[in-house]
C-alpha cells in the first residue's frame, strides 16, 4: 500500500470525526443558544408585562378617580385627598409622584375659576404660564399633598405641547394616554429625572360620549398621575437578574436624548444578545431594549459545546492515530513480508545457483501428493524433458536400477524416521538409467523439512550429485587393486578371496572343487634373450589362453613372475580336474609368436582337489604346490595330482 | 369601557347571570383607540346587544388577552385565529376570514418572503403571541430563532419602525391598508402575498370561563348574525363591498 493510501483512511476518518463533531458541536451550540434565547425572550416578556401589569394598575387608579367623580357628579379636592389616601400607595408603587386633578377652563369660565380656588385658599393661586387663551387646563391638586407635590396648583399643562398631545388624546378616545419624556412641574433641581405623565379624563355625567365631539364637549378635565422614570424602574425590577440590561426609550428610537431609564449595567460588558419591543403604552409608544451580556449566558447557558469540541477532537485525533496505526502496521508488515520474500528469493537463487554450479540437482518430495518436484540439473542427471518440472514418485522409482532400487528405498527410508537428534535424513546412491542401456551412478541426499501435526513427513528436500565418474575411479582403482596390472587377471588376493567363497560353497553345498597351480617351463631363458618386454608380452598371451581355456566359472589368477593358479569350482568328478589342467597345459604347449619370434614354452601343473587333498585355502595350496613341484621335477609340461 | 344593556326578550340566549368581560386590541380597523371605533368594536356592540348580556369591554395588548383567555379571568375577545395550542384554553366562532401579507420595504430589495428570510441584516416587526397563516408562522419562527424579530404590542410603533429603517417588514392584514395610506407607508413599501389560504378569524371564547353549552350558545349567535347579514353589514362600513364578501363569505 502506498503512503497515500495508508493515509487516506486514517484522513477520511479524521475528516468524518471531525465532521461529526462539528455537526454535534453546531447542534448543541444551536440548541444551547436557543435555550438562551428561550431565557432570554422569557425575560423581554417578563419585563414587558411587568410595565403592561403596571400600567395597568395605574389605569385603574385613575379609573378609580373617574368613577368618584362620575359618582359625585363634580370634582371634589376633598374627596379626591380621601381618595388617595385611601389609595395606601406604598414602596410597591413608589414610581407613582403624584396623582392630581386638572379641571377643564374655557376662557368664558377663567375668573369664575380663579375665584374659586381663592375662595378654597388658595389666595395667590392663578394659572401658570400666565397670558390669555381659549382654553386653560390648570392642576388644581396634588396628591398626595407631600414634598414637591406641595408645589403651588395652577400649572397649565396644556401649554406644554407634549402634555397637550396626550391630554388630548385621552379626551377624544376617553382612553388614558401618556405622555412622552417629560420634565415634572413639579421637579425643581437641576438633575431632574425623567418623568412622563398619564392622563384620563372626566366627562361631566350622564352625558353622551359615543361620538368624538360629545366627547369634547363634555369635558370637565383631567385626573392624571406624573411618574420618575427612575423611580418606577426601580420598584419594577430592583436590579435586574445578572447578565441582564434594560433601556427604555420613548418613542421608537433608541436616541440617548428620548431615554427615560437604564439599568445600571447597560454597556458595561459587550451584548451577546440584543433584542427590542415596541411597547404601546396609554396609546403611547416606548422601546425597550434589553441586552443579555456574558453573565447571563454563564447563568443559563449549557456550556456543552465546548467540551463537545474538546473531546470530539481529541477523539477524532485518537481515532486518525489508531487507524493510521493500523493501517501502517499492516503496510510495514506487508513491506516486511515482501523484504522477506524478496529476501527469500534471492536466498533460493543463491542455493539454486550454488547447488546447480556444483553441479547439483534438487528434488522436493510431497509425500501426500506423490509428486517429486525437481530443478533443471535433476531433471539433466534423470535424463528427464527439461521444462518437466514435477513428476510422480513411480516414474522415478522405474529409473532406479533394478540392483540398487531395495537399497535406494531403504536408505530413503531414514528420511522418513526421525533419528534421536530429532533430525531424518538419508544418503543414497544409486544407479539411474541413462539411456541406451547405461547406467548413472548418482547420490542422493535428503532430509525431512516438514511434518503433519502427527509427526509424519510431508516434505523431504535433498539433491542428488552425478558421481558416475567418481564410481568409475572406485571401480577402476579396486580393479587395479584385485588384478595384476600385466595380465589383467586377478591378483593373489582376489583370487584368495573367490577361493575362500568357493569353498565356503563346496563345503556348504559338498561340492568339490580344484585348485591348480601353474608354473611356466623355461620362462626365463626367454626373458633373457628376447628381454622383458616379450616376456611381458608372452605372460599376456599365456593369461589370455588360460582365460580362453577355461570355463566361464572358472577364475584365472597370477601369483607370481610365472606363475598361475587356477581355480575350479563346481567339480563334478576328480578326472574333471586333472582333464582341464591338461587342457590347459596343451593350450600352453603351442607355440607363441611375438613380434616376429616363434617361441615355445610348456607348463607344469599342480593340482589339489576339495576336500580330498585339502580343506581350506592354505592346505590346498600346499597340496597343489606340492604336486606342481612333482610335476617339474617329472619333466616338466605335465600334470601332476596331489 | 364598559356597556350596560339591559336583558332582551326571553329565550334561550346564554347564561347572563354574571358580568362578563370582553377585551379589544388595537389593530388597524379592526379597532382604533383613538376613535374608539372599528370593526370589532361594532361587532362587540351587536353581539352584546342580541346576547342581552352585561359584558364589560376594555382594550389591552393582544398577548394579555390570551393571557387572560388561558386563565379564564377574560371571557372574551375578538377576531382571533386558532392554533393548537390555543385550541387547549379556548373556542372560537368564525364569523369572517382573510389573508396575510408581508409588507416590506422598497429599498430592501425583497421580492419573496424567502428572500426576507436569506438575507440575515433584514428584521421583522411583529405583534407579540400574533399568529399568522401556515407560512407567515414559519417565516416568523425561523426569524424569531435567529433573534431577527422585534415585537411589539401595536402596530403603531412597528410603522415608525417601518418608516425609521429598524424594521424592513411586518405582517399585516386587510385591516391594515389604510393605516398604510394614512401614514404614507405605501410610498416605500411593497406587499408580498403568502400563498396560504385565508384564515377564519372569530370570536374568542375561554374555556375555563364558559362551558361548553355557553360557547355553543354564544356560537348560535354569532352565526345568526352571519347568517342575517349583520356581519356583512358591518364589514361593509369598512371595506369595499367586494372586499367585505370577500371577508365573510368564507
Amino acid at each position: 500500500m502506498s503512503s497515500a493510501r495508508s493515509n487516506l483512511l486514517p484522513g477520511l476518518i479524521l475528516a468524518f470525526s471531525l465532521t461529526l463533531t462539528w455537526w454535534v458541536w453546531d447542534h448543541e451550540r444551536q440548541a444551547a443558544r436557543q435555550e438562551l434565547k428561550s431565557h432570554f425572550d422569557f425575560a423581554l416578556s417578563e419585563a414587558v408585562s411587568r410595565i403592561d401589569q403596571r400600567m395597568t394598575a395605574y389605569d385603574q387608579m385613575l379609573r378609580g378617580v373617574q368613577g368618584m367623580v362620575a359618582a359625585t357628579g363634580r370634582m371634589d379636592r376633598t374627596q379626591f385627598h380621601d381618595y388617595v389616601n385611601a389609595l395606601q400607595i406604598d414602596a410597591n408603587l413608589s414610581g407613582l409622584q403624584a396623582l392630581g386633578l386638572i379641571e377643564f377652563v374655557p376662557a368664558e369660565r377663567k375668573a369664575a375659576h380663579l375665584a374659586r380656588m381663592r375662595h378654597e385658599g388658595y389666595t395667590d393661586y392663578r394659572i401658570d404660564p400666565p397670558g390669555e387663551r381659549e382654553i386653560y387646563t390648570p392642576v388644581i391638586q396634588r396628591e398626595p399633598d407631600l414634598g414637591q407635590n406641595r408645589a403651588p396648583p395652577g400649572f397649565d399643562p396644556w401649554s406644554d405641547p407634549v402634555r397637550q398631545v396626550a391630554m388630548a388624546r385621552a379626551r377624544d378616545a376617553g382612553m388614558p394616554s401618556i405622555t412622552g419624556k417629560v420634565r415634572l412641574a413639579t421637579e425643581t433641581g437641576p438633575a431632574a429625572s425623567p418623568g412622563f405623565i398619564m392622563y384620563l379624563p372626566i366627562y361631566a355625567r350622564d352625558r353622551p360620549l359615543e361620538k368624538l365631539e360629545q366627547r369634547r364637549q363634555n369635558l370637565q378635565g383631567w385626573v392624571f398621575a406624573s411618574f420618575r422614570m427612575k423611580d418606577l424602574m426601580a420598584s419594577l425590577y430592583g436590579e435586574l437578574p445578572p447578565g441582564l440590561a434594560l433601556s427604555l426609550y420613548d418613542g421608537v428610537e433608541a436616541d440617548e436624548s428620548a431615554l427615560l431609564s437604564r439599568s445600571s449595567q447597560w454597556g458595561k460588558r459587550p451584548a451577546i444578545m440584543t433584542a427590542n419591543e415596541y411597547l404601546v403604552v396609554a396609546g403611547h409608544n416606548w422601546l425597550l431594549s434589553l441586552t443579555a451580556q456574558d453573565a447571563f449566558a454563564s447563568r443559563f447557558g449549557r456550556n456543552g459545546e465546548e467540551w463537545i469540541a474538546g473531546c470530539g477532537i481529541v477523539f477524532s485525533l485518537l481515532l486518525a492515530l489508531i487507524a493510521w496505526q493500523l493501517s501502517t502496521t499492516r503496510a510495514r508488515a506487508l513491506r516486511l513480508a515482501a523484504n522477506m520474500t524478496h529476501d527469500l528469493r534471492e536466498s533460493e537463487q543463491r542455493w539454486a545457483f550454488a547447488l546447480e554450479g556444483a553441479g547439483d540437482g534438487v528434488w522436493d518430495w510431497n509425500r501426500e501428493s506423490q509428486q517429486i518436484v525437481t530443478s533443471a540439473r535433476w531433471r539433466e542427471i534423470m535424463g528427464y524433458d527439461e521444462n518437466r518440472l514435477a513428476f510422480g514418485f513411480d516414474e522415478w522409482k522405474c529409473r532406479i536400477h533394478p540392483d540398487d532400487l531395495i537399497p535406494t528405498l531403504r536408505a530413503m527410508q531414514a528420511c522418513l524416521e526421525k533419528q534421536a537428534d530429532g533430525t531424518a535424513s538419508c544418503v543414497a546412491e544409486y544407479r539411474v538409467c541413462a539411456g541406451e542401456g547405461q547406467w548413472k551412478w548418482v547420490l542422493s541426499r535428503g532430509m525431512t523439512v516438514s511434518r503433519s501435526a502427527d509427526g509424519q513427513p510431508e516434505r523431504i528436500i535433498g539433491t542428488i550429485t552425478d558421481i558416475s565418474e567418481r564410481k568409475a575411479i572406485e571401480d577402476r582403482i579396486q580393479h587395479m587393486a584385485q588384478h595384476d596390472a600385466l595380465t589383467d587377471l586377478p591378483n593373489r588376493a582376489l583370487f584368495s578371496d573367490r577361493l575362500q567363497r568357493a569353498l565356503a560353497n563346496a563345503n556348504r553345498r559338498q561340492e568339490r572343487l580344484s585348485l591348480a597351480f601353474l608354473d611356466l617351463d623355461h620362462f626365463k631363458p626367454i626373458n633373457d634373450q628376447y628381454g622383458h618386454a616379450v616376456g611381458d608380452q608372452l605372460l599376456q598371451q599365456v593369461a589370455r589362453r588360460l582365460q580362453e581355456t577355461v570355463r566361464t566359472s572358472d577364475t584365472v589368477g597370477r601369483i607370481g613372475g610365472d606363475e598361475f593358479v587356477i581355480l575350479m569350482p563346481e567339480l563334478q568328478e576328480i578326472s574333471d580336474a586333472h582333464g582341464l589342467a591338461e587342457k590347459i597345459r596343451r593350450a600352453l604347449d603351442q607355440p607363441f609368436l611375438i613380434d616376429g619370434h616363434r617361441l615355445n614354452i610348456s607348463c607344469s601343473l599342480g593340482i589339489a582337489i576339495y576336500p580330498e587333498h585339502g580343506r581350506d585355502e592354505i592346505s590346498l595350496a600346499k597340496s597343489a604346490d606340492s604336486a606342481m613341484y612333482r610335476a617339474k621335477e617329472s619333466g616338466r609340461n605335465s600334470v601332476c595330482m596331489a | 369601557m364598559s356597556l350596560l344593556l339591559s336583558p332582551g326578550p326571553a329565550r334561550a340566549g346564554p347564561d347572563c347571570s354574571r358580568p362578563l368581560t370582553l377585551a379589544l386590541h388595537d389593530h388597524g380597523l379592526l379597532y382604533s383607540a383613538d376613535t374608539n371605533s372599528g370593526v370589532d368594536k361594532d361587532f362587540a356592540d351587536e353581539l352584546i346587544r342580541r346576547s342581552g348580556c352585561k359584558v364589560t369591554v376594555s382594550l389591552m395588548p393582544r398577548a394579555r388577552i390570551w393571557q387572560l383567555i388561558e386563565s379564564g379571568a377574560l371571557d372574551f375577545s375578538l377576531s382571533g385565529i386558532s392554533n393548537p395550542s390555543r385550541e387547549q384554553f379556548a373556542s372560537f366562532a368564525w364569523y369572517f376570514s382573510n389573508k396575510y401579507y408581508l409588507l416590506v420595504r422598497k429599498d430592501s430589495g425583497i421580492q419573496s418572503h424567502a428572500d426576507f428570510e436569506r438575507n440575515p441584516a433584514l428584521k421583522l416587526g411583529v405583534i407579540r403571541s400574533f399568529r399568522y397563516s401556515d407560512s407567515a408562522n414559519r417565516l416568523v419562527d425561523t426569524l424569531q430563532s435567529a433573534n431577527r424579530v422585534s415585537q411589539a404590542s401595536g402596530l403603531a410603533p412597528l410603522y415608525q419602525a417601518m418608516t425609521l429603517n429598524h424594521i424592513q417588514g411586518m405582517i399585516i392584514e386587510p385591516f391594515d391598508y389604510p393605516a398604510l395610506d394614512e401614514r404614507k407607508i405605501r410610498d416605500f413599501t411593497r406587499i408580498i402575498e403568502f400563498n396560504d389560504p385565508a384564515v377564519p378569524h372569530g370570536l374568542i371564547m375561554s374555556k375555563k370561563a364558559l362551558s361548553p353549552e355557553e360557547q355553543e350558545k354564544w356560537r348560535s349567535l354569532v352565526t345568526e348574525m352571519r347568517n342575517d347579514g349583520a356581519i356583512r353589514r358591518i364589514f361593509e362600513k369598512y371595506f369595499s363591498p367586494d372586499q367585505a364578501a370577500a371577508m365573510v363569505n368564507f
